[in-house]
C-alpha cells in the first residue's frame, strides 16, 4: 500500500516535536469524488499537483486529476491481476501486483521499463519508497522484505525475519512496509501481528514488536487479522500498526477497527485505539505537523475516516468517506488527503484550524 | 425402479466368508473383546482381504461454503475472478487456482471433478440431506448414515460412522432419520474456551478423539464387563417379542458397541503414528484430524467425515482462502498419497463436498456471498480419474454443461462404492424409501 509523502515531511519535522503541541481542531471538506469502475487498492500522489496514481482490481493503473470537474481517469493495463502497491519516484512509477510482478513504468509513455518477479513467485503485497526516493522496499508472501535500487531496479538486500507460518501452522502474509521520515529505519508488518524494525542501511533487524489482538483464532476455526498498515511517527520514535480487533467472524460484523502505537525502542505499547465500527483500518498515516494518526476504514461496512488524537488518546474527528477506503495519502504540505477504495477516489481539504483549549 | 444391490461387501459371498475367517484368525483373542485394532494389519493375508472387500468413504466437508473460484473453477482476469491466478493441472486443458499446486500436479491420478447445482444456497442442512426435506412425514437420513449402514461390516466392532469438526457453530451433523440412531455418528467436537479480554468471542480447542472413551478411575474393567453382562441379560429379556422395535435395536446396538469403542481408543491416537507421518499431514487441526480419519479408515470404519470450517467469507474472502485453500490442497494431497501407498485408495472413496459455493460477485467487504453452485471432487474407489464433468460460463455465473443435482451426486458416491443408489429401505411405517429419489441417475462419466 502507499503512504504519506515523507520526503518533504522529514524536512518539516526535523526541528520540532509535534507531540509537544496542543491538538488543533481538524476541519475536512470534500473537494472531489471520482467514480472508477473497479475497486482501487493503492495510491501514489504526484507532488505539486492534484493528481494521483491509483491501482485497481482490474489490473489497471489510473491517473486521476482531482482538479478536473468531471475527472475521467486515464487508465492503462499494468498487471494481469490486482494492483497491490504503487510508488512514484518522480521519474518512474513502480507498481506491484498479485500477479507477482514488480514493474517500473515510464509514466510519460505508459510503457514498461522493466518487470521483475520479485518475491519468489508469491504475491507482492505492497511497496514503499525511501524519503530520498533512492530505495524501494517491497513485501510479499514469501515473507521477505526486499530492497531495490529505485532507479536501476537492482536488488540491494533481503530482510528476512518474519515467520512463514502463523502460530496456527497456516501460511502467513507480509502485508506492509514503510520507511521512517529520516530514512534510517524501515518497518514491516505481518499477519500474525508481528512488526519488525530494520536499519535501512545495514539491513539489521533492530526491534520486534508483537501487536496484541490483531491476530487470533476464533470459535469458527478462523485464524484472523493481521497488520494491514504500518507507519512511523514523524519523529521516528513511535510505530503505529493497524487492522482489526481480531476474533470475530469472517463477516466482520461488530468487529472493531484497531490501531495501536508502540515506543518501538522500548518495546512498549503507548496507544490503543479499538474503534467500534465494522471493519479494518486498512490504511494509516501520521500527520506531519499535528499529533494525529489518520486511519481509514476498509474491508468492512464502516465508511469513515478517523483522526485520532495521540495526545488525548481519543478520536478527535471523524468524517464519512462514502466508500470503503483501502489506501490514503497526504500531499507534501499535508493540507489535502486522498483516499482510494470501493470504486471511488476522493480528495479532501484538511485544515488544522485553531488549537484546542 | 429399484434394481438389485451391487454392493461389493455382500456378507454372504464365499470370498467374504473367507475374509471373515481371516479376520478372526488374524486378530485372535483380542477381537473377542471388541474392536479390530491396527495390529490386525500385521497379518498380510487379512490386510489384503480387507483391502479387497471393504469399501469405505472419507468425506471432507467444507462448512460455510468454499469458493469454487478460489479452488476448482477459477476465472482469472474476469470481473468475478478475484486476485488469484490459475495454474495448469495434470489433466490437459483443466486449470485450478494457484492456491492448489499439489493437487494440480497429481489430480489426474485419482480425482474427478463435478459441478453441482444445489438449487438452494444458504446455511441449512439442505446439502447434507441431498436436497430432501429434513422434516415431514418421512424422516430422511443424511448421506453419512446411509453410507455407513450399507458399507458396515456387521461383525466389526469398530465405529461405523465418525465425524470430526473444528467448529462450534452449525456443523450440520449427520442424522440417521428413519434408519435408526445406530447409524448416527460419533461426533467429535471441539472444546469451547471462554473469551479473554478484549475479545468478546471465545476460542475453541480441537479434539482428535471422542471424550470419555475410556473407563473412569472409579470403574474397573471387570466391573464394567459384569455390568455389561447384566445389561445384556436384562435387555434380552425385555426384547422378547420386540425384535422389530427400531428404537430398542438402536439402543441395544449402541450399548453393544461400547466395548468396541473403548478398545478403539488407540485408533484415535495419532501418537501411534511416526513423527514423520504426523509431520507429513501437518500440524494444523485439520491435518491432524485427517490423519486420525485415515487411521479409522484403515481399521475398517466405513464412513468418516472431517469438517473443515469456516468458509463463509462474506468479508476478506481472498485473505481467508489464501490461508485455507493451501491447507486443503496439502491435506487432501497427502491423504490421497497415503491411502494410495497403503493400498487403501482402491477401496476408499475420498470426497470433498462443500456446504455451498460462493457468488461470482465480489462485495464491498472483498467477500463473496452464498451461491447455489459449487464444485466437488471424488477420488479413489470406483472413480474414473481425470474427468471434469460440467463447465461454467466465463464469469462462473451459470452452468454451460453437465450441471449435477445433489441427488445425482449422492447416487454417484453410492455407485462408486458399490451401493445400489435405488435400493429401498423400509421407513418406520413400512413404506419403502429409496436411498436416492426414484429416477435419479449417477454421473456415469466419472464412474470407473
Amino acid at each position: 500500500m502507499s503512504h504519506c509523502t515523507l520526503s518533504a515531511l522529514s524536512v518539516l519535522l526535523a526541528a520540532t516535536s509535534v507531540f509537544a503541541q496542543a491538538s488543533a481542531v481538524p476541519q475536512t471538506k470534500l473537494l472531489r469524488e471520482v467514480g472508477v469502475g473497479p475497486d482501487l487498492l493503492c495510491v501514489a500522489t504526484i507532488p505539486g499537483t492534484a493528481k494521483a496514481y491509483a491501482g485497481g482490481t482490474d489490473g489497471k493503473i489510473y491517473l486521476i486529476d482531482f482538479d478536473e470537474a468531471k475527472s475521467k481517469p486515464i487508465a492503462w493495463d499494468a498487471h494481469v491481476s490486482y494492483v497491490s502497491g504503487l510508488a512514484f519516484t518522480g521519474k518512474h512509477l513502480i507498481s506491484a501486483g498479485s500477479d507477482r510482478q514488480l514493474i517500473w513504468w515510464d509514466v510519460s509513455t505508459k510503457t514498461k521499463v522493466r518487470s521483475l518477479e520479485a518475491h519468489d513467485k508469491k504475491w507482492i503485497r505492497g511497496v514503499a519508497l525511501s524519503p530520498d526516493g533512492k530505495i524501494l522496499a517491497s513485501v510479499g508472501d514469501d515473507m521477505i522484505c526486499r530492497l531495490w535500487d529505485a532507479e536501476s531496479g537492482k536488488p540491494i538486500r533481503e530482510l528476512k525475519g518474519h515467520d512463514k507460518l502463523t502460530p496456527y501452522g497456516l501460511i502467513s502474509k507480509l502485508y506492509c512496509c514503510r520507511f521512517s521520515a529520516d530514512g534510517k529505519y524501515l518497518a514491516t508488518g505481518d499477519q500474525a501481528g508481528i512488526a519488525l524494525i530494520w536499519e535501512a542501511a545495514s539491513g539489521k533487524q533492530v526491534a520486534k514488536i508483537h501487536a496484541p489482538h490483531l491476530y487470533t483464532s476464533d470459535t469458527n476455526g478462523h485464524t484472523y487479522g493481521g497488520i494491514r498498515s504500518i507507519a512511523f511517527s514523524p519523529d521516528g520514535l513511535l510505530i503505529a500498526v493497524s487492522g482489526n480487533l481480531a476474533g470475530d467472524t469472517s463477516t466482520i460484523v461488530n468487529s472493531k477497527a484497531m490501531a495501536q502505537l508502540f515506543d518501538w525502542k522500548a518495546n512498549k505499547q503507548t496507544h490503543d485505539f479499538p474503534i467500534k465500527i465494522n471493519g479494518f483500518f486498512e490504511s494509516i498515516c501520521f500527520h506531519p505537523k499535528q499529533p494525529w494518526l489518520i486511519a481509514a476504514v476498509g474491508a468492512g461496512e464502516g465508511k469513515k475516516v478517523f483522526i485520532l488524537d495521540l495526545r488525548k488518546k481519543a478520536v478527535l474527528h471523524e468524517f464519512l468517506s462514502n466508500t470503503l477506503v483501502f489506501d490514503i495519502a497526504l500531499n507534501e504540505s499535508a493540507d489535502t488527503l486522498i483516499a482510494v477504495g470501493r470504486k471511488k477516489a476522493l480528495r479532501w481539504q484538511l485544515q488544522t484550524g485553531g488549537s484546542t483549549p | 425402479m429399484p434394481s438389485s444391490s451391487s454392493r461389493a461387501v455382500a456378507s454372504s459371498s464365499p470370498e467374504h466368508l473367507l475374509g471373515r475367517r481371516a479376520f478372526f484368525g488374524a486378530t485372535g483373542g483380542a477381537l473377542l473383546g471388541g474392536a479390530l485394532g491396527l495390529d490386525a494389519f500385521a497379518a498380510p493375508a487379512f490386510a489384503n482381504q480387507l483391502q479387497r472387500d471393504q469399501k469405505r468413504v472419507l468425506m471432507i466437508f467444507l462448512n460455510g461454503g468454499m469458493s469454487q473460484f478460489e479452488s476448482w473453477d477459477p476465472k482469472p482476469g474476469r470481473p468475478t475472478g478475484g486476485p488469484f491466478m490459475s495454474i495448469p493441472t495434470s489433466i490437459p486443458g483443466y486449470r485450478i487456482s494457484e492456491l492448489m499446486p499439489r493437487m494440480a500436479s497429481s489430480i489426474h491420478r485419482h480425482t474427478a471433478i463435478l459441478r453441482c447445482q444445489q438449487g438452494f444456497g444458504d446455511h441449512t442442512d439442505f446439502t447434507i440431506y441431498g436436497g430432501r426435506p429434513k422434516t415431514g412425514p418421512v424422516r430422511y437420513p443424511t448421506l453419512g448414515p446411509m453410507l455407513a449402514r450399507e458399507l458396515a461390516n456387521p461383525n466389526s466392532q469398530v465405529p461405523h460412522h465418525v465425524m470430526f469438526t473444528n467448529y462450534l457453530g452449525a456443523n450440520y451433523f449427520e442424522s440417521a432419520g428413519f434408519l435408526g440412531t445406530t447409524w448416527n455418528p460419533i461426533n467429535i467436537v471441539p472444546d469451547r474456551i471462554a473469551p479473554t479480554a478484549p475479545f468478546t468471542i471465545g476460542h475453541s480447542r480441537v479434539r482428535l478423539a471422542p471424550p470419555a472413551n475410556s473407563l473412569p478411575d472409579s470403574l474397573s474393567d471387570a466391573d464394567h464387563r459384569e455390568r455389561e453382562a447384566l445389561r445384556v441379560q436384562l435387555s434380552q429379556r425385555f426384547g422378547v417379542g420386540r425384535s422389530r422395535d427400531g428404537v430398542l435395536l438402536s439402543h441395544s446396538g449402541a450399548y453393544g458397541r461400547v466395548r468396541g469403542m473403548m478398545d478403539s481408543a488407540r485408533l484415535f491416537d495419532i501418537e501411534q503414528e511416526s513423527t514423520q507421518m504426523r509431520t507429513r499431514y501437518g500440524s494444523t487441526p485439520f491435518g491432524q484430524q485427517a490423519l486420525v480419519a485415515r487411521r479409522l479408515i484403515e481399521a475398517g470404519v466405513p464412513y468418516v467425515r472431517v469438517n473443515r470450517s469456516w468458509w463463509d467469507h462474506h468479508g476478506q474472502n481472498f485473505e481467508f482462502h489464501q490461508e485455507m485453500v493451501p491447507e486443503l490442497d496439502h491435506v487432501l494431497s497427502v491423504l490421497l498419497e497415503d491411502l494410495q501407498e497403503r493400498g487403501l485408495l482402491r477401496n476408499t472413496l475420498v470426497v470433498t463436498f462443500s456446504e455451498m459455493g460462493r457468488t461470482p460477485g465480489i462485495n464491498a467487504a472483498q467477500g463473496r456471498d452464498h451461491f447455489a453452485r459449487m464444485s466437488v471432487t471424488l477420488s479413489g474407489c470406483g472413480i474414473r480419474p481425470g474427468v471434469v464433468h460440467g463447465s461454467t460460463n466465463d464469469d462462473g455465473t451459470a452452468a454451460v454443461t453437465g450441471s449435477v443435482t445433489l441427488q445425482q451426486f449422492f447416487a454417484t458416491v453410492m455407485r462408486a462404492v458399490g451401493i445400489d443408489h435405488q435400493k429401498e429401505i423400509n421407513n418406520t411405517d413400512g413404506r419403502p424409501v429409496p436411498l436416492t429419489d426414484y429416477g435419479t441417475e449417477p454421473v456415469a462419466a466419472v464412474l470407473a
